[in-house]
């Protein structure tokens, strides 16, 4: 402590540390790596549990120790817990597991499923196996990660909840039949968070596959549910999918609306997507002008903005997290403290929690090991390092211990004011509350990595990208996304892009032509092969082309430039199937400057023509397809979806929707460092 | 229920063929069989349900023992608080624990109870009740308890006292020993004068009546809720003469502070005083505690005030901090230049302190030296409060006999002396049975500081006496003090219940002695052994020569979420340089390289997501020995205001010999590879951009097949016929 005690500290640190109970709620390392463990015991006891006792099934019934079918009959835990194994390193586990799931389980089965819940739990965990499967040393295909086993697997999925989306609005059925498509007879009414949730596995498809597809129809179905916003600004809890028309008119952050908040704010990360990001924070607006209410978010009807219910959901304590990535610390900590308070009361957070009355919400007084409010204490520790969130971490930890466990895992709690137990232990806490409760206590892990290093890549095509590069961000079922995998298999840019590139650097060579003479002869004359030269040669040569060329070309390459229309691009894209020889033609036209401007109103004339044409045909087209009366069950064309949406385009956008700057964080104020504990600083 | 069936079967077939009379009797055997399957049905279902329910959903779990063994505590885990209550009867002072099993805190808390009820063995009742059970009557009694645990002190025939402080046994020791002796009773004019300069403020009271005393006694008790640490003393004066020359008159309560005394005038109940003594108080330097529930107590003291923070371990097993002392002096030289006060008086008596807990040191080391027997216990626990301050200086000679003790009295009050005197002639070789004979009582007394003496010397000395503060008088420094602005507010922060308050703010405790002062802050970096370091920090403060203290990650140990790498880099992986205040000017002013730094925030998630594209092209550019990539956290780094980035994530290029002319990153571009490889080419000098078109060419097979066609569409393919060195270099 004082500067005399650097030599004595060495002597004097051990009854320190061996007298522990002097600094009471101070963490050492071994502190956090002790409770690490202890969850890491916690997930082997419940994961070893289900699969002793309850696999193949979807779930554990940790009281009766048997399995059940709940969401699937996909073995769902096994598959929701794989990428939690990488976490927690054990590689040997992971690896026969993936083996397991690539050669047994079949997703061409004659089943109704969730399309929400299928999304996040099977496909986001497939693909964060699949992209964290590097890490495990297993034998990663030629084609990784543009290719792999686990990747094809969560394709098909994705391909299977496709149908789903073939809607007037774009916004998807809540079921779907996973060898059938649509159920008949099917609800048009979905959750708010069942349309909005889709953008981050299904972009990271599109990534990874080069099929647009996925992200474009996931992209549409936001912006569909973006227009039918209420007009303060607000998104109810239920609406139908044909006619746009909001069913359930209350509106908050909890049940049936959250995911779609935090994929708002992800997505835009995640994809660079300020639009996304836009949409957040219009909606966050209203958010807090009418629901926000002394750090609560209450319930109120969508239209007018009244409060209908003063409730605090355990599912609403994500919020918290979200906002923590736009780095809004200090109002998010303050939730977190509500919400905490709940914690301290009942040892859980129930299901619904009357505000007003302060007391559990009659047959809501559950808590199903949900991972919301360890998830947003665990972004916010690793941003803040405030120590009163380690505090709620071993709250949460030791609660858990406490009361949920049994003789083969850890069970629901059935109620909150007596710690009863059910007989359910529902994937996401394998999946979720113990994989954060382990990156809680767990500083070093890779997920961590705020890209201080990564690991460089080399693809098949021969492109470098940099993975493991850190900043993973976590899909609503707690599933890790690595962004920098993301790169590897994007084709490589537009040959627009690169055009533009190179003619940057010609005309820096241009400009520079004679400062070059003199390093190139000199890099000649030192190095032995004389390519060097040959380059100095050619541009030499090239210069007097430059300068002969942009005067002949000045006047043509400006109305050139204007053939560019949207119109041909988006013609472009529509006929991409079946009209090779027509873009063959287009291709040969641009390449042909002087002549496209010739023929520019020929040209011109005919691609209307064309479009009409077109037009006319998938107009008859569609028709075919709404007036289908039977659930034939046939195999589905996805691609007829996809050319509709890139077709309609109807959507209006908002001028903020193309400003990056919105993804970007200010500055904390100074004073703000020393909010720690309960301490906040408001008046700044 | 199958069973029921088969058996109606069998009784139906035999009534056909038997008589009449076997008919009646069948028929009775009919009804009472009926009965019987009615009574077997029953128990059957009902069997069944219990087993089932047992299976599906288990009803509440069963309570188990809290606390692992009883030996220093009671431990109540079905829930009956009356039990407790009932046995702890025959005790003074009981102490309670309010607990829920789950709860985190309650676990912690129990071995600090424990300890605590160790130390207070046989003299306080120590009890736990788990009040989470329900149907209990404790969960009946306190219902709605918000946070566990609860800890409760009961005396019979007072309120019982909330414990509101920390759940650290030295705390807790703390406020029982002073639960037992709530009030100092002040003797002489001296003592009267150490108390109201030692303790932040002083509450003094004369009560020749006992109904009011009283009251007084509950009122000081009750403010222990409040200020479970003891920063403001509460005395009692029994000595009428003593009292007037105190100007103290009968059945008035005094509230002593550093500059004003004020005179309590309201109808004499306990709750009034208590609420007077809060409203009423306020201290020249103070020791700030933090609570985890939301507040504002920080930026109600620092946003609009210049604050001087001592940090230091404040160790509750002795009553006084030297350097809070030191701090105090210092705070009340400063108070000086404004206000008019007796400094005079104040600072001989804080300085009388702090020589005074020096030679305190030095005879308790030698007096605990001698080991006592600790095998007497006594039962006696109030009776601590009559035992008078002055029996401390009572020594034990090292140089005669364990036994034989000898009493210096350094009083002024000749009777008392004398009394303890032959108290103590009396007794020396006769060593009496009886627990409240004075000599065993000053034994008791004795032993009773060895004992925390001991726990000092074990738990936290180091941090203490070896390195004791030099005292000075009438320093010259002091003078210059009052030309300074001296709007300050003093607080001390205990650095053993709050170092993360330091490392907010970048500090490593282990290796200073820190007074910072916000908006921005600044550290003392002097050891502080005497008040003029203290004056020359504030002067130098003030005068704005001293330089101001940046933040750094420098030394990530003490950020416990701070992220290390768990091994070295591999050949396969690239890792960029993390910058912190202390390098960033020697890395990013190197003025013959080319400086990319990366300015991210832990707050920002895009940050992070972004920065693999970082990564990529410091990748591309590894060849590049001219061009350093590199990070830095603009969070916890504080530079130089024009090196401060607007916003996070920002990329800024520093030019090699050109550094004053640094290119910010767009923000209207998007943050992907290719643009951020332009942004670094177009940067820098024509040199490395053509060392870095040719190295592309080399490495990008398909860029060099773009660059082709680049070419032909520019220029005419007769006339350029040389592509074929073009594509040697690509496939070179």
């Amino acid at each position: 402590m004082f500067c005399k005690y650097r030599l004595l500290y060495s002597l004097l640190i051990l009854p320190l540390i061996t007298n522990r109970s002097y600094s009471f709620n101070q963490y050492s390392r071994d502190d956090l790596y002790r409770y690490r463990e202890e969850v890491r015991q916690m997930f082997n006891h419940a994961y070893s549990g289900y699969l002793e006792h309850a696999y193949p099934y979807d779930e554990l019934r940790p009281l009766t120790c048997d399995g059940i079918d709940t969401w699937g009959s996909y073995s769902l835990t096994l598959i929701d817990a794989l990428d939690t194994l990488i976490i927690m390193g054990n590689y040997t586990e992971f690896q026969r597991v993936v083996n397991i799931i690539t050669d047994t389980i079949n997703f061409d089965i004659n089943m109704n499923v969730s399309v929400f819940e299928t999304n996040i739990r099977v496909i986001g965990g497939l693909l964060s196996a699949h992209i964290l499967s590097h890490k495990a040393g297993i034998l990663l295909e030629p084609g990784w990660p543009c290719n792999g086993p686990l990747l094809r697997l969560a394709e098909n999925v994705a391909n299977k909840l496709l149908p789903a989306f073939d809607t007037p609005t774009g916004m998807p059925y809540g079921t779907v039949n996973l060898k059938k498509g649509v159920p008949p007879g099917e609800t048009t009414i979905t959750c708010t968070a069942g349309i909005g949730t889709f953008i981050l596995e299904f972009g990271t498809l599109t990534r990874l596959t080069g099929d647009p597809i996925y992200e474009e129809i996931a992209m549409n179905a936001l912006r569909s549910l973006f227009q039918y916003q209420s007009k303060i600004g607000l998104v109810g809890n239920h609406v139908d999918i044909v006619s746009g028309v909001w069913t359930s008119q209350d509106s908050g952050i909890g049940a049936g609306i959250d995911s779609y908040f935090e994929y708002l704010v992800k997505g835009a990360l995640l994809f660079n997507k300020p639009e996304l990001m836009s949409m957040f924070l219009i909606l966050e607006k209203s958010v807090n002008k009418y629901l926000k209410h002394n750090d609560w978010y209450f319930w109120v009807s969508m239209q007018k903005g009244l409060i209908t219910l003063p409730l605090f959901q355990s599912l609403e304590a994500y919020w918290p997290g979200v906002l923590s990535h736009i780095g809004n610390m200090n109002e998010s900590i303050k939730s977190i403290h509500n919400y905490h308070n709940v914690w301290k009361r009942y040892g859980f957070t129930p299901e619904f929690y009357n505000i007003i009355q302060q007391e559990v919400s009659t047959n809501r007084e559950s808590y199903p090991l949900r991972p919301e409010l360890i998830e947003s204490v665990m972004y916010l520790y690793r941003a803040t390092g405030n120590p009163y969130l380690l505090d709620i971490g071993v709250d949460i930890l030791k609660s858990i211990q406490h009361s949920a466990v049994t003789s083969c895992g850890y069970a629901t709690i059935k109620d909150c004011r007596d710690h009863s137990l059910d007989n359910r232990m529902e994937s996401f806490f394998l999946a979720e509350t113990t994989k954060y409760l382990y990156l809680l206590f767990d500083p070093d892990n890779f997920i961590h990595n705020r890209g201080e290093h990564g690991k460089i890549f080399k693809t098949v095509s021969g492109k470098e990208c940099i993975i493991d590069g850190g900043g993973y961000l976590f899909n609503t079922e707690a599933h890790p996304i690595d962004p920098g995998i993301l790169q590897c298999c994007m084709k490589q840019s537009s040959q627009t892009d690169q055009k533009n590139f190179l003619k940057h650097n010609v005309r820096i060579l241009h400009e520079n032509v004679e400062s070059f003479k003199g390093i190139i002869s000199n890099e000649a004359n030192n190095t032995r092969n004389d390519v060097n030269t040959k380059i100095f040669e050619e541009l030499t040569e090239l210069e007097k082309h430059i300068k002969t060329k942009n005067k002949k070309n000045r006047t043509a390459s400006i109305t050139c430039d204007n053939v560019k229309s949207d119109e041909v691009k988006s013609f472009r894209k529509i006929m991409k199937n079946d009209i090779c020889t027509l873009n063959d033609y287009i291709e040969y036209i641009f390449s042909q400057r002087e002549t496209i401007c010739e023929n520019h109103r020929n040209f011109m004339k005919n691609i209307k023509q064309k479009i009409a044409y077109l037009k006319e045909e998938i107009k008859t087209f569609k028709d075919y397809l709404l007036n289908k009366t039977e659930f034939t069950g046939e195999s589905y064309d996805p691609q007829f979806i996809l050319e509709r949406i890139l077709k309609q385009r109807k959507y209006t956008s908002f001028e903020s929707f193309t400003n990056l700057k919105l993804l970007y964080c200010k500055p904390q104020q100074y004073i703000q460092r020393l909010s720690f504990l309960g301490q906040f600083f408001d008046s700044s | 229920m199958t069973l029921v069936g088969v058996f109606k079967i069998l009784l139906s077939r035999e009534d056909d063929e038997v008589e009449q009379t076997l008919q009646t009797f069948f028929s009775k055997m009919y009804v009472i069989g009926k009965v019987v399957c009615f009574i077997l049905a029953i128990i059957f279902t009902v069997i069944a349900v219990i087993t089932n329910s047992q299976n599906s959903n288990r009803r509440v779990p069963p309570t188990r023992p809290f606390f692992t063994k009883e030996t220093w505590v009671e431990d109540f885990y079905e829930g009956e608080l009356y039990y407790a209550l009932l046995k702890a009867t025959k005790y003074d002072v009981i102490f309670l624990m309010l607990y829920a099993p789950w709860d985190a805190d309650s676990q912690n808390a129990r071995s600090e109870f424990e300890t605590t009820c160790r130390y207070f063995h046989k003299k306080v009742y120590c009890a736990a009740v788990n009040c989470w059970q329900a149907n209990a009557n404790c969960k009946i009694f306190f219902d709605n308890i918000a946070m566990y645990p609860l800890f409760l002190v009961d005396l019979h025939h007072i309120p019982s006292i909330k414990y509101n402080g920390e759940h650290v046994a030295s705390h807790m020791i703390h406020f029982l020993s002073t639960i037992v002796a709530p009030l100092e009773r002040v003797i002489s004019m001296e003592k009267f004068h150490i108390l109201s300069n030692s303790c932040d403020a002083l509450v003094i009271s004369f009560l020749p009546d006992y109904k009011w005393y009283l009251r007084y006694y509950i009122a000081s008790l009750k403010h222990l809720e409040y200020d479970p640490r003891r920063d403001i003393c509460w005395s009692v004066v029994t000595d009428a003469k003593l009292a007037n020359s105190l100007s103290l008159k009968p059945f008035t309560v005094k509230l002593y502070m550093w500059n004003e005394t004020k005179i309590y005038n309201d109808t004499f109940s306990s709750k009034n005083i208590v609420k007077w003594v809060i409203e009423n108080s306020h201290f020249l330097t103070r020791w700030l505690f933090f609570k985890n529930s939301k507040n504002t107590l920080l930026s109600d003291l620092l946003e609009h005030n210049q604050a001087v923070i001592l940090f230091t371990p404040r160790n509750m097993y002795s009553n006084l901090n030297p350097w809070y002392l030191m701090f105090k002096e210092v705070a009340l030289e400063l108070k000086h230049c404004s206000v008019d006060i007796d400094i005079e008086n104040k600072q001989f008596y804080i300085e009388e302190q702090r020589r005074k807990i020096m030679e305190e040191y030095n005879i308790w080391k030698q007096v605990c030296k001698n080991r006592f027997n600790y095998t007497k216990t006594s039962h006696i626990s109030t009776i601590f409060s009559f035992i008078d301050e002055n029996y401390e200086k009572c020594v034990f000679s090292p140089t005669i006999s364990q036994n034989y003790t000898r009493c210096y009295l350094e009083t002024n009050d000749a009777s008392r002396k004398s009394i303890i005197g032959s108290a103590m002639n009396d007794s020396i070789f006769d060593p009496s049975t009886d627990d409240r004979s004075p000599q065993n009582l000053v034994l008791l007394h004795v032993r009773e500081r060895c004992r925390r003496w001991n726990i000092l010397n074990k738990s936290y000395i180091y941090s203490y006496f070896t390195n004791r503060p030099e005292y000075e008088i009438n320093s010259p420094v002091s003078n210059a003090l009052c030309r300074i602005n001296n709007t300050f507010t003093f607080f001390a922060v205990d650095s053993l219940l709050y170092s993360h308050f330091a490392t907010a703010l970048g500090i490593n405790l282990n290796r200073y002695t820190d007074h910072t002062t916000d908006e921005e802050s600044f550290v003392l970096q002097d050891e502080f052994n005497n008040k003029n370091v203290l004056y020359k920090f504030l002067i130098d403060f003030a005068n704005r020569t001293i330089p101001r203290w940046l933040k750094s990650t420098e030394d990530p140990s003490i950020y416990l979420n701070h992220y290390n790498k768990s091994n070295n880099l591999m050949s396969n992986e690239i890792a960029i340089e993390e910058l912190n205040t202390r390098t960033f000017q020697t890395v990013v002013f190197n003025s013959t390289q080319h400086v990319v730094v990366y300015y991210y925030s832990p707050y920002c998630s895009y940050c992070q997501v972004s920065a693999h594209t970082f990564l990529s092209v410091a990748n591309a550019f590894k060849n590049f020995t001219q061009i350093t990539f590199a990070r830095i956290d603009g969070e916890n780094n504080d530079l130089s205001w024009y090196l401060v980035a607007q916003s996070y994530p920002t990329i800024i290029l520093f030019p090699a010999e050109r550094k004053s002319e640094s290119v910010v990153y767009s923000q209207m571009q998007e943050i992907t590879v290719e643009n951020l490889f332009e942004f670094v080419l177009s940067n820098v000098n024509v040199e490395i951009k053509l060392k870095m078109m040719i190295d592309e060419c080399n490495r990008y097979r398909n860029i060099v097949i773009n660059w082709k066609l680049f070419f032909l569409e520019l220029t005419d393919v007769n006339k350029f016929g040389s592509t074929t060195s073009i594509k040697n270099i690509g496939s070179r």
